[in-house]
């Protein structure tokens, strides 16, 4: 390629894809060709300015409900990991626009390895993280072992049915209508297809590409620490703490520049401990539409509850507990767990019904104290509340309950923390 | 495997209009949005153009458009633009508030907006009209022609000189004006 042909073609990396072919001859031009490379980046930056970072389409369609979302901690290794398995649609080659040159090849691998991942029918993941089964989908453990995590997923007529099952734990599944959620000792819950029962984990499989979009803008554009490393046969991207102590690669086979693995690490004074591993990680396999939407019971059971939240009757116990602090709340939750009588906080609990006994066996002989203000934190909608707790054995420990009341009646429910 | 958009109608055909609207919401709704300037007008678009598809639809089959995608974003702009002739409504920026807004990454959808707004009105409005398209309705070139009904090099040639042109003015605004 010469000069000539170059500026005639450079209008393509501005498409929203452009072809593997045309996009390797346009970079190898212009690492030979500083003055085109100049010229590129150049436009770039102008077009990198139009581009939407505040959309509030993207705030209105933020997941807002959530059943344990203590999630926001790691919102952003959640969205590093999701953002290459999701499609992104507007420039992605100038995600990493005011980067060094090797980032730019990592954003055209990226975009390749995106577009591909859209264009597969079915995908079948198999990742090992250090999570615990009955939590929710988005907090990792550095301390706990790995568990594994089984994802499916087909495409069909434009919906995306799915399934997401913790190794003896949590299990999601979508019908393209509804997601329901079960598991030992959860109380079964069925929502809409945009319930946010996986958290940030929901990422790696349903957001709407745009708001992936959103979030790679927000957290990675300014990203100066993402290597592209090349062998014969695969492109190696990694991002060294991508988000506080995170760190994440990726490995994409050379020949269909699909994802093959995925790696996420958390570092702590100079120890590195991976939290997420891929261990299978395959495209357009067989799966079974029966087993992929197995259901412990019917869909029309009466044992599904509403992923909306408890609803009360009118009455005095509603207008107290509308009229509640958070604070007032997780006093309320904690002293109902440690005097054995959870009923007294049922509302609160709506979401652990089925765990009950074994946390009331828990917090026996507790005490807590020092029950904080409510604690607003960014990537949360609801709020958390500190306290101390204090076991039988003497020890004090902080804790911080998730409450939120997004819910229908605006009634404190736990969250998360306990 | 191609993307959706080079499946041809007769595969987006059978998606309902209802089902496409939700498919695209977000691209839709941000679109309107960097037209009308904010969100709530931005929905009541998406909302008439829906309505007015599905009258559409009633329709001889002779008439369901060719691609369905390209014909609900050409809806929208059409109706977008309409609205603000109605209200005639021009987005007014200050010379040096604008200029302040280039020096700093703008913090809120208002700031941006009205970045994206100053810039892309210095330009002539058929060569906004495809930056928009590709920008915030977030179509590939090739939708873009179809939209349009243009020819895909005017459309690439339209989206390159519109950007060249807002790289010189700003270029030329970013230059000091103390030249004594
Ligand atoms: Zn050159």
């Amino acid at each position: 390629m010469n000069c000539k042909e170059f500026q005639d073609q450079m209008v393509n990396l501005f498409d929203k894809e452009c072809s593997p072919d045309v996009k390797a001859r346009l970079i190898t031009h212009m690492d030979e060709c500083a003055s085109c490379r100049a010229e590129y980046e150049s436009m770039l930056k102008y077009v990198d300015m139009l581009q939407p970072k505040h959309s509030p389409v993207w705030e209105s369609m933020s997941p807002k409900h959530s059943t344990n979302g203590l999630g926001h901690r790691l919102l952003r290794v959640a969205a590093s990991v999701a953002i290459f398995l999701l499609g992104v649609g507007v420039g992605i080659s100038n995600f990493f626009s005011q980067n060094a040159r090797a980032t730019d090849h990592a954003a055209f691998t990226l975009s390749q390895a995106i577009d591909n991942v859209r264009n597969v029918g079915s995908i079948h993941y198999v990742l090992k993280a250090r999570m615990k089964p009955n939590d929710n989908f988005a907090d990792f453990y550095p301390e706990l072992n790995f568990i594994n995590i089984d994802i499916k997923k087909v495409s069909l007529d434009g919906d995306a049915l799915w399934r997401i099952e913790k190794d003896g734990g949590r299990t999601v599944v979508c019908d393209g209508q509804h997601q329901y959620l079960f598991g030992d000792g959860i109380t079964p819950l069925v929502g809409s297809v945009n319930t946010g029962f996986l958290d940030q984990f929901a990422l790696l499989l349903l957001m709407p590409h745009e708001h992936i979009y959103y979030l790679q803008k927000k957290h990675f554009i300014n990203d100066k620490r993402t290597v592209l490393t090349q062998t014969e046969t695969e492109n190696i991207i990694t991002i060294n703490k991508a988000e506080n102590q995170y760190g994440l690669e990726m490995v994409f086979s050379k020949n269909d520049e699909l994802l093959r693995s995925i790696k996420v690490w958390h570092e702590e004074d100079g120890q590195k401990t991976t939290v997420l591993e891929s261990v299978i990680m395959d495209y357009n396999v067989s799966i079974d539409k029966a087993q992929l939407l197995a259901l412990p019971f019917p869909s029309d059971d009466s044992r599904w509850n509403s992923a909306q939240g408890p609803t009360l009757n009118f009455g005095k116990r509603l207008d107290r507990l509308q009229q509640e602090t958070a604070t007032h709340a997780a006093q309320r939750i904690m002293n109902a767990l440690i005097s054995g009588k959870p009923e007294k906080a049922s509302e609160a609990l709506y979401y652990y019904q089925g765990l009950m006994p074994k946390l009331v066996e828990m917090f026996k002989g507790c005490s807590a104290s020092q029950f904080s203000t409510p604690i607003i934190e960014d990537d949360y909608a609801g709020v958390f509340v500190r306290f101390k707790l204090a076991t039988p054995d003497g020890k004090v420990t902080n804790k911080r309950l998730a409450l939120r009341k997004d819910n229908k009646q605006q009634l404190w429910v736990l969250d998360g923390g306990i | 495997m191609k993307q959706l958009f080079n499946i041809t109608s007769s595969v987006q055909d059978k998606i309902p209009i209802d089902k496409l609207i939700e498919q695209h919401r977000p691209a839709l709704l941000q679109y309107a949005c960097y037209l009308l300037g904010n969100l709530e007008d931005a929905e009541d678009a998406v909302q008439d153009v829906y309505v007015q598809l599905h009258e559409y639809r009633v329709r001889p089959q002779s008439y369901l458009p060719s691609n369905p995608k390209a014909y609900l974003f050409r809806c929208l702009g059409n109706l977008c633009i309409s609205q603000l002739r109605k209200q005639k409504r021009t987005i007014f920026v200050a010379i040096d508030e604008a200029k302040a807004q280039f020096d700093q990454e703008p913090q809120t959808f208002e700031e941006e907006y009205q970045r994206a707004s100053r810039l892309l009105s210095q330009i002539p409005e058929e060569q906004a009209e495809v930056i928009r398209l590709r920008i915030y309705a977030d179509l590939s070139f090739a939708e873009i022609a179809d939209t349009l009904s243009l020819p895909l090099p005017t459309v690439k040639s339209r989206f390159l000189y519109g950007i060249q042109k807002i790289r010189s003015h700003m270029l030329a605004t970013s230059t000091p004006s103390f030249n004594f």
